[in-house]
Parts: structure tokens; sequence; C-alpha cells
């Protein structure tokens, strides 16, 4: 399992304008996606427009931060600097409940690790979301998710 | 055809492929541009489009149509360097082809090149120095390997919606090494049973060694004329009869299905201009990254329905002497995969069409359905291929 207390040289988000508000959310224990106040469509990751009414009338939202396992993928070679020392680990996708299907039928997934062995871990597992502090001394959280039992 | 329509006259690899350390990226560009062009029986002078793959290139020049156009000592009169991946020549030959039957040009020239497998001996940059921006911030801090681990994903649910398994997948690695037996040129031409496929060492599971692609050297080169420009002589000019391209998604996120691709639409459309069925597809050449990426693409052209394209893999119809020919040429497992695959796909459909494929020759191929993907299965154009023999 990954080991987020020593993040080393792992990379750590570049936040810009579009991200500051979903990190400072995450910061705080709060997963949240952009919702569509013109069509209802919840996005993620966050964006100037809805990507589908083009509406720029978007505004965070909390989310359960429930979910179930989409797919994953146990990986032997590292894919990003830091990660070398954490082979093999798993990165999975995780589709998130949603209050309501989106207008566009689209679900709202997210690549996130779930914090268990890789044999545990299946697809359609229900999972739940947990913060994890990352990066010495910033205020910086990553969202990642636990088996639900 | 009529005299105004566009055809492929003119197809070819550089001079040597694989591992090609002696050669760069321009110079293998250069001998597949000059193999091609005398393929087609015309003449340097004759090309006005250039569209060369930026990639490779593009890491070291801001506008890498110019310095290959310089290089060749070409001015066009429309270019572009534009990258989709393993889809890009497919929409090179595209545009080439609006650009013809628009009557702004009569020749152009699609070339790809690669150094990639001896790039690779110095050390294996990961990650961006700068650090993950815009929208690659919410992938990286997980430690994605790109693009491995998305396509395993891809894998993994495919699996799991269809119960499929991993053996059905390495059927499509082994059907591809037969064919690479026939071909002189493929790298591995060793042979390949399922249990090695299964026992090889994991990479992003379930994707094990051979169910991922090849690196390597290459240069490719595409010629697409006016059909009342090719010589007499030429070894056969090749109708597009159907050629149609696409893209959903960037990254795995935000892929609206991870066992639909674009190809289903992209095939629809191609099929439609082409007038024809998948059934009256002869041969077909499916980019194949990943055995994964084959199988999908199978079915998401319509060649299976969904959930059974490694059906015709396990049961032999795929390899030679079978009913349903893939990737003829050993394909990216096999035969050759450089930075991106997506040129040699059309040269090896193109030649199947034209009866010229030697020992993997398809008997009585005529019409051929060539498809080009990128990203994580984010690019696709598949191009429908009639030969005049």
């Amino acid at each position: 399992m990954i080991d987020y207390d020593d993040w080393g040289n792992k990379p750590l988000p570049v936040i810009d304008p579009d991200s500051e508000e979903y990190w400072a959310a995450a910061a705080e224990d709060d997963l949240v996606v952009q919702r569509c106040t013109t069509c209802g469509e919840r996005q993620f990751y966050p964006r100037q427009l809805c990507r589908h009414c083009w509406s720029d009338a978007l505004e965070f939202e909390s989310v359960a931060g429930t979910g179930a396992v989409y797919s994953y993928s146990r990986c032997h070679i590292p894919g990003q600097p830091g990660y070398g020392e954490e082979t093999p680990y798993t990165v999975v996708l995780v589709e998130l409940d949603l209050p309501e299907t989106n207008p566009s039928d689209r679900a709202v997934r997210l690549v996130t690790h779930v914090v268990a062995d890789s044999e545990e871990i299946s697809v359609g597992d229900s999972v739940a979301v947990k913060f994890v502090k990352i990066g010495e001394g910033e205020n910086r959280a990553l969202p990642v998710f636990e088996l639900e039992t | 055809m009529s005299n105004g329509t566009a055809v492929i006259a003119g197809v070819a690899e550089a001079d040597k492929v694989g591992k090609v350390p002696e050669k760069n990226i321009l110079q293998l560009q250069a001998e597949a541009a000059k193999n091609a062009i005398e393929d087609a029986g015309l003449e340097k002078d004759d090309v006005e489009g250039l569209f060369i793959q930026g990639s490779g290139l593009r890491e070291r020049y801001h506008f890498p149509q110019v310095t290959a156009a310089e290089y060749l000592g070409i001015e066009p009169t429309i270019s572009s360097s534009n990258d989709m991946g393993g889809a890009t020549p497919f929409a090179h030959v595209q545009y080439a082809k609006l650009a013809i039957e628009a009557g702004r040009i009569d020749t152009a020239l699609i070339t790809y090149g690669s150094t990639n497998y001896s790039d690779r001996k110095e050390s294996r940059d990961i990650g961006d120095e700068e650090g993950p921006i815009l929208t690659r911030q919410y992938e990286q801090p997980y430690g994605i390997m790109e693009p491995i681990s998305q396509y395993a994903m891809i894998a993994r649910r495919y699996m799991h919606e269809y119960g499929v398994t991993r053996e059905d997948l390495a059927h499509v690695a082994v059907s591809t090494r037969e064919w690479a037996k026939r071909n002189p040129k493929a790298m591995q031409q060793d042979d390949l049973t399922v249990q090695d496929v299964l026992t090889a060492s994991p990479v992003c599971e379930p994707l094990h060694k051979y169910d991922c692609c090849l690196i390597n050297d290459a240069g490719g080169a595409v010629v697409v004329t006016r059909s009342d420009m090719v010589p007499d002589e030429s070894p056969g000019a090749v109708e597009i009869a159907g050629l149609a391209q696409t893209h959903t998604h960037e990254k795995i996120s935000q892929m609206p299905d991870l066992t639909v691709t674009g190809a289903r639409d992209t095939s629809r459309r191609a099929y439609e201009m082409a007038s024809v069925e998948p059934d009256d597809i002869d041969v077909a050449e499916l980019y194949d990254s990943f055995t994964i990426t084959a199988a999908l693409l199978t079915e998401n052209v319509g060649l299976t329905p969904p959930g059974e394209g490694t059906t015709p893999f396990v049961e032999g119809e795929t390899a030679p002497g079978g009913s349903l020919p893939i990737n003829t040429n050993g394909g990216g497992l096999s035969y050759l995969h450089p930075g991106t695959y997506g040129i040699f796909p059309i040269i090896e459909a193109v030649r199947q069409v034209r009866g010229t494929a030697g020992q993997r020759q398809v008997p009585d191929a005529r019409t051929a359905l060539a498809h080009g993907s990128g990203g994580i299965l984010s690019t696709h154009a598949t191009m429908i291929l009639e030969g005049s023999r």
C-alpha cells in the first residue's frame, strides 16, 4: 500500500484557477464536483464551461463521496516520479454516486487509489472517500477511497 | 473511380525498420518518402501537400512539418503536423483527399518517423518537470502509468462485463505472431503460445509482457494523388472508399464507456461512405497497441457482436488460413510498433488489396478495412480500401 506519510517526490497537483476550489475543499475533507445551474449536469474535473450545455453558470457541490470501483490496474512499473518504491501499486477508476442521472447520461468517474491490498479489490465494490494529507508542510489533501464493508 | 477521385498510389517503409540506431528520425522519414513516391511512380516535385506526424519532432521543433519540409526540399501549398497518435496518418489521408477532391492540390505525401527504440536507451524520464499541470493534475498524483494502466483498466472492465479471460486475450497475441512469421520484416518471429502470454511478467495487470506492443525505430510514408495522375506502370492505385475519424476523450476518467470506443462511430460512417457491410471485409488491419486494443476494435468496427471481439482469435479465424484475417503484417504486437503504429495498417491494407503481400497474401483480398487509434483508445479513424484488380 502506498506510503502517504512520505510523499517524497511524487507529483503534487499544480493548482490553477480551474482547480483551486476543488483542492481547497479536499483540504477540508470535502469532495466536490461542478454542477451546472443551467442544465443540471455534474462534471469532474472542474472547468470553465459545462461540458454538456456550455453554460458558465457552474457551482461546486459537495457529493456523498460514495461510489463503486469501475475498473483498476495493478502497476508493476512506476508511472510517475516517486512511485518507483511503491510498485506494485494499484490505480483505480471510481464511479461516483450522483443524486440524479446527468442530462448527458455521462457518469462521473475519477482516477484514485483504494486503500486496500490489490487482491481485495474487485470491479463493482462499494467504496467511500477519505482524505490523505500529502506534501510536507502544505495544507494539501488527496481524495482516496476505502472499501465499504 | 472518377478522374477527380483521390487514391492511395504509393506506400512504403524506410529501408530498414526495427532497430536502426544508425539513422535519425528525419532520415527514416526521408527514406520512406522516397520509397513511397517511387512506389507511386511519381516524382518529388509532384508533392504539393505535406502531412507529417509531429511526434518525435515536436519535442525539439516548434513547427515539425516546416522542419521536415525544409529537410526534404519541399515547399508545400498545404501542410500540417497535427497529432492524433495512432490515428494521425489516417486523418492526414483524409485531409489530403479533401484537398485533392476540392481541386486545390494533385498529390500529397504523408510521413511518419520514430527513433523510439534507440532513444529509450537513454534514461527513461517519467513525469513532467513542471509537475502535473492543467487537466493532468487530477490523475498524475495517483501514479497513473501512461498509457498502459489505462489500457489495463479498459481490459479489466471488458473482462468484467463480458466474462472474457486473460486466456481469450492471449489468443490475439498468438494469432498475430503467426502472421508475423510470414513477414520477413517482423521483429518477433519466434513461436508464441497462449501459455507464454499468460506466464510472462506482469506490466500493468491484467496486461502482461506479450499483451503489449513492441517499441521500435521506423519510418513510413503514404502517397495520395488524383486518380488520373497515377502512371500506367503503377503497381495499383487503391480507392479510398470510406474514411472517417473522431475522438471522444483524452483521459480515462472522461472515456464515455470503457468497452465502446469511437471506432463504432467511425466504422459505421466509413461503411456507409463505401456502401459496404462488415461482411464484405476480406482482411482487417486494426491498431494493436495491446491485445485488448485489437479485441475491442474487432467488435467496435462491427466484425463481431459486442463482447465477442476475442472469439475469432480464439477460434483461429483471424490467423493465416482463417475466414477473418486480422493484422496480417504481424501488427504492433509482433511486426513493428514505433512511437505510434498508425501508418503501418494503411501500408499493409494497401499491399493486401493490391495482391502484393507475399507469403502473407490473403487470397482474393479486394476490400480491406484499416483502423488507427491513439491515446487511450481516444482517437479513431477507419479506412476502407478497394483494390482495382
